[in-house]
């Protein structure tokens, strides 16, 4: 009797023992595995900064007589690593399924033109700032990433800028720039669904192509 | 954008109150007074004093903010990031500023712009190291001890290394960063939601919850508010504060009112989040 209680425990102990082990070696694969992921997405955004930066520098000159080459640079470099696709279902919510494939492919590319002079003008104007980046924090999903950056500026605190990343198939791609806290993604949402509501998808597509159309005759 | 506010109230209330009544003994006064309405608020929230419609309302808002934005990719979301019952007149006072703003502030940001940079950048760590005291008081509310002590001891050195504030040692040498704190974030902090969206002539963005904070924070707690003797000595300093700020800044609005379709909203929905993060950190 003595005996099986006491073996009953050990078994007990062995198998609760052997359950922490599996759980830890849990817990580290996973803890690696997002390592890795972290360490792919902030490679990412580190390396097309520095890049970016330093054509900026060497063409400061240039850039300077004729603004409108950033956007060369803007949709060589940087747009390659944003998914505009998924920023437009995000941006666009239930109006997104609502859409036809016509209505999306339009918006996806006036929303891009959008983004791109965005980016672009805010490139030029913070070009020459230095930017660090935050240590990683550990809480992202598998296959998602949030790069933490700071960006200097002259007279006040650093800005925050954190750029959402995931993993689509092996490649990082950038899906939302939080700067300050504001997310470019939940910021157009909000300003799109009130045009939305207010005349219909198809002509918030048009005022975005007029927008786009002046802004490229300027 | 145009940060601070204050009101003409706190000299009248001086021209009450005895005319020797000067700071610092003003400025401790209000300190306690201050500290009492904290614990009046407080005090409050624990007999559940906070079930007001805003508060609700607000509740549900802080909520929609905290859930991940991305999960309901096609959900019923309608974008709406704070409450805006008085729209109509929020957009009319955002015409007024966006008015102000062309016309008078931008200009004289200009013709001040020929001041070199970092003369510029100096005023604005003089008002910056000015306004410590309403981060460290407001980080002493959140008990971020950690957060209250580098304010002291960024005031300290830079008032005295940094020459009243014109340069900024503690960042430099010490690794020494501000710690941007404010009464709207300490009731944040406390569960306060932002309440409604609320434009302010001159003063910009705001909602009941911030609104109620600076109120509190310029009337207790700003020294541009409460050491000068005369309100104009007050509208003089902030201005100065303001053109300042808007010579440095690399046209943000401009920016925002060609860029999206309706400034109006995208300035709200970006004030929102904005609050919105600097609560959480």
């Amino acid at each position: 009797m003595t005996a099986a209680v006491l073996s009953g425990a050990r078994i007990g102990a062995f198998r609760s023992a052997l359950g922490g082990c599996l759980l830890l070696a849990l817990a580290l694969g996973a803890a690696s595995a997002r390592a890795a992921d972290d360490d792919g997405a902030r490679a990412l955004v580190r390396d097309t900064s520095a890049e970016v930066q330093k054509i900026l520098q060497q063409r400061h000159a240039e850039l300077e007589r004729k603004p409108g080459l950033i956007y060369g640079v803007v949709e060589e470099y940087i747009l390659p690593h944003f998914d505009f696709e998924r920023m437009s279902q995000l941006v666009l919510g239930k109006n997104w399924r609502a859409a036809t494939a016509e209505e999306r492919g339009q918006f996806v590319e006036e929303f891009r033109l959008l983004l791109v002079r965005t980016y672009a003008t805010a490139m030029l104007k913070y070009s020459d700032q230095k930017i660090s980046f935050l240590p990683a924090r550990g809480k992202a999903r598998e296959g998602e990433a949030v790069v933490q950056t700071e960006v200097e500026q002259a007279g006040g605190p650093p800005i925050p800028i954190d750029y959402s990343l995931y993993l689509k198939g092996d490649a990082w791609k950038v899906y939302d720039v939080k700067i300050d806290s504001v997310s470019l993604v939940v910021n157009y949402r909000g300003t799109f669904a009130s045009e939305i509501r207010g005349g219909g998808l198809a002509a918030l597509i048009q005022k975005l192509h007029e927008r786009n159309q002046q802004a490229a005759n300027e | 954008m145009i940060t601070g506010f204050h009101t003409g109230m706190s000299t009248r209330e001086r021209v009450m109150t005895d005319e020797a009544d000067r700071w610092p003994a003003a400025y401790w006064r209000r300190l306690g007074a201050a500290l009492c309405v904290c614990a009046a608020l407080f005090h409050g929230r624990v007999d559940g004093a906070d079930a007001e419609p805003a508060a609700a309302a607000d509740d549900a808002v802080t909520q929609q903010d905290e859930a991940d934005p991305y999960d309901d990719e096609f959900g019923e979301d309608d974008g709406e990031i704070i409450a805006d019952p008085l729209e109509p007149m929020n957009r009319a006072i955002f015409a007024f500023n966006d008015r102000l703003y062309f016309y008078v502030l931008k200009p004289t940001a200009r013709a001040y712009r020929v001041l070199p940079q970092g003369m510029r950048v100096s005023v604005s760590n003089f008002f910056s190291n000015l306004a410590a005291p309403i981060r460290m008081v407001n980080a002493l509310f959140q008990f971020k001890l950690l957060d209250a002590g580098g304010e002291l001891l960024r005031f300290g050195v830079n008032t005295t290394v940094g020459i009243g504030g014109l340069f900024d040692p503690a960042r430099k040498y010490l690794g020494l960063r501000e710690k941007d704190e404010d009464f709207g974030q300490t009731l944040g902090n406390y569960g306060v939601g932002q309440g409604f969206y609320l434009v302010l002539p001159v003063f910009g963005s705001s909602s009941a919850r911030d609104g109620i904070g600076s109120f509190v924070d310029g009337y207790y707690f700003d020294p541009v508010v409460i050491v000068p003797d005369e309100t104009s000595e007050i509208v003089a300093l902030k201005a100065l504060d303001t053109v300042n700020y808007v010579s440095l800044d690399k046209d943000t609005y401009e920016v925002i009112k060609r860029e999206s379709l309706d400034p109006y909203t995208f300035v709200k929905n970006a004030y929102a989040q904005s609050r919105a993060g600097k609560v959480e950190r």
